[in-house]
């Protein structure tokens, strides 16, 4: 069984995409410079008067990854294939970070072709929606992602989300306990920059991200502090314009539930009424709340 | 008194007339220890017609006592265990907040759902902090207007709406022993500040100019005078675009323009027609030498700003308009499409101090 490792995607069609790009992006080279730059051997180079999806004919990303043994590894991540650090078209690919905003016009293949093809996803699906069952589909992406009515966005461990610096979305001191002195309105206001820079007035929530090292970290903070790191960051994101998610349960690890960890009641306590949760409304539906 | 335990943050609610100062407390040693009283200074143009603040820790709202005197709106938060948000009615269009209070990290104001984009695409320098970060001392005393022997400011306006009633203490100017509690402007010693128990979110004031007579020919000096945050400087435009909708529009449209330097550049337009705030779908993009801007979306009226400046460099540069490649997608008009930068300085004429220039006492 094939798990998801971001080395997908190198169909026919992003093949032909990724001739168009280089070609574009290089007007001028020709078959020397291709050569030499990126290793392309004479039988299986880009040539510009012929089409980019003839894969026979013209260059195939795919056949030129077979044959220098970085099928297991097109991004030079370090792992699998034969010298994986090797391939000088892994750049020019690019690679998606997750969670990420598409970087629309980005320096390289992936991220452009992505911005792309996302909004003809999204504007099929809404067309579908609407022409198919005369219904408004709501669209929310994972990440910061344009063209979406709504974008959820994780706070994990080794992010880049304080303007390309990690930022400690749950902060400890040296004896593992909540440091609920440290703000993170910083970062909060970096994720509230790019998520109007790339998905204009969308709203985005933020959740805090599972992952081993911050489920561990989570998980051995006692009740009390679990509170506490609620009533703190959660108004910190909102100050920033930001929607902040409570975390219930996630489907993986054993990890505990809010409920099994005593934290469950607190949420329900800290919603009543009179403090008038916040809801996000989107054409006309109230879809979500998230509140102090 | 440390600014680094509370975190603050202010927000426009332009369709509401409201600007929430957001505030959050960090005063934690292994549980949250509140702060109180909260003093808030911010430097606006115009007195609230209310203060109200919001807490999870309060049912309801509450008003918040404040005094609005030389252009500074200070606020009297009662406490502060995790989190308050103080809501500021205007009675008409939101003032420009001049200064923002600055305990670290230097403030910025963030767009939130609904809310105005902030001036510049970047977030502007800071104004400069007042020295060693004033704090403000308690208040039983009224906040005083001036220091002694100070003309009164030209803007000083008296308290209105509900809340005047509770913050119309009398105002006197401060005298040293008398005041118990007087707000240091600038050029006051920090010294005469007390800061027990207060969490100060600072101040930012000037003190009003003095008026000052000297003998003799003027003597004046020219000086490069660097640009205030939001200036801009105009690079290039184009009126009366047409974008998209079949044959009615064009497909894109290019402004190329020179730069005789580098400069941070972004561009804005005016939305004439065709285009709804929701309809982000039909909008048309904008790119700056291929990097994408954003789509052309109406956040405030109908004007667009790109959120990002790029930093460009010397030498020939192209903004393109791009029709949004939707089926059966509406002609949008727009009136004009410009290219901004920074402005750049300029030279002035100082007038040279002369022997008064000191301050009068």
């Amino acid at each position: 069984m094939h798990r998801f490792n971001g080395n997908e995607g190198y169909d026919d069609a992003f093949l032909a995409d990724f001739n168009r790009y280089l070609l574009d992006k290089y007007p001028a080279y020709g078959p020397a410079d291709w050569e030499i730059l990126f290793h392309m051997d004479r039988d299986n180079t880009l040539h510009r008067d012929l089409p980019v999806d003839d894969l026979a004919g013209n260059f195939n990303y795919g056949r030129y990854l077979q044959k220098n043994g970085w099928a297991s590894d097109p991004k030079n991540r370090g792992y699998g294939g034969e010298d994986c650090s090797a391939n000088p078209l892994a750049k020019e690919w690019g690679d998606l970070r997750y969670p990420a905003p598409v970087r629309l016009g980005g320096g390289d293949f992936i991220n452009t072709a992505m911005g792309f093809y996302w909004k003809l996803l999204v504007l099929k699906i809404r067309a579908y929606g609407r022409n198919v069952h005369n219904k408004e589909l709501i669209v929310a992406g994972d990440g910061i992602l344009p063209w979406t009515d709504l974008n959820e966005y994780g706070l994990w461990s080794g992010n880049r989300d304080d303007d390309g610096a990690e930022a400690p979305w749950l902060p400890l001191d040296g004896r593992r306990d909540l440091d609920g002195s440290r703000s993170l309105m910083g970062a909060f206001r970096s994720l509230a920059r790019q998520s109007r820079l790339f998905a204009g007035k969308a709203p985005l929530v933020v959740y805090l991200g599972m992952d081993p090292v911050q489920a561990g970290s989570y998980n051995g903070l006692s009740v009390d502090q679990k509170q506490d790191f609620w009533r703190i960051y959660v108004p910190e994101a909102y100050a920033c314009g930001l929607f902040c998610a409570f975390h219930l349960r996630v489907c993986y690890n054993n990890q505990p539930t809010s409920k099994d960890a005593g934290i469950l009641p607190f949420f329900f306590r800290t919603m009543p009424a009179s403090t008038s949760p916040t809801g996000i409304c989107i054409r006309g539906w109230k879809i979500a709340a998230a509140a102090f | 008194m440390d600014a680094g335990d509370l975190a603050f943050n202010v927000m426009e609610q332009p369709s509401r007339r409201r600007t929430l100062v957001h505030l959050v407390n960090h005063r934690y040693q292994d549980t949250m220890r509140a702060q109180a009283p909260v003093m808030v200074t911010l430097a606006v143009d115009a007195a609230p017609a209310s203060a109200l603040l919001f807490s999870p820790e309060v049912q309801g709202a509450q008003k918040v006592p404040w005094t609005f005197t030389g252009g500074r709106l200070a606020l009297k938060i009662p406490s502060l265990l995790y989190y308050d948000v103080v809501a500021l009615q205007w009675p008409a269009e939101i003032p420009a907040v001049q200064a923002l209070p600055t305990p670290s990290p230097s403030p910025t104001r963030t767009p939130g759902p609904g809310m105005r984009r902030t001036p510049m695409p970047e977030p502007t320098p800071a104004p400069p902090a007042p020295p060693q970060g004033i704090p403000m001392p308690s208040l039983p005393a009224p906040i005083p207007t001036e220091p002694a022997g100070a003309e009164a400011p030209a803007r000083a306006a008296e308290p209105s709406g509900p809340e005047a009633s509770e913050s119309a203490q009398p105002r006197r100017p401060p005298t040293g022993s008398e005041a118990p509690g007087p707000v240091p402007l600038a050029g006051t010693p920090p010294q005469e500040a007390k800061a027990e128990t207060e969490a100060p979110v600072a101040a930012a004031a000037t003190a009003p100019a003095t008026p000052c007579v000297s003998q003799g020919a003027p003597r004046s000096r020219r000086v490069w005078a660097t640009p205030g945050p939001g200036e801009s400087r105009l690079i290039a435009s184009k009126k009366g675009l047409r974008l998209g909708g079949g044959d009615s529009g064009e497909p894109e449209v290019a402004l190329p323009f020179t730069l005789t330097a580098s400069a941070r550049v972004w561009a804005e337009a005016d939305i004439l027609s065709g285009l709804k705030p929701e309809d982000s779908d039909g909008a048309p993009e904008v790119y700056l030498d291929g990097a994408y801007l954003g789509p052309v979306l109406a956040e405030h009226g109908n004007g667009w700003r790109a959120p990002k400046a790029q930093l460009l460099e010397k030498g020939p540069h192209r903004l393109l308009i791009k029709a949004a490649a939707v089926e059966g997608g509406k002609t949008v008009r727009l009136r004009q499409v410009r290219v901004l930068s920074d402005a750049f300085g300029h030279w002035r004429t100082e007038a040279l101090a002369s022997p008064c220039s000191g301050g009068n006492p």
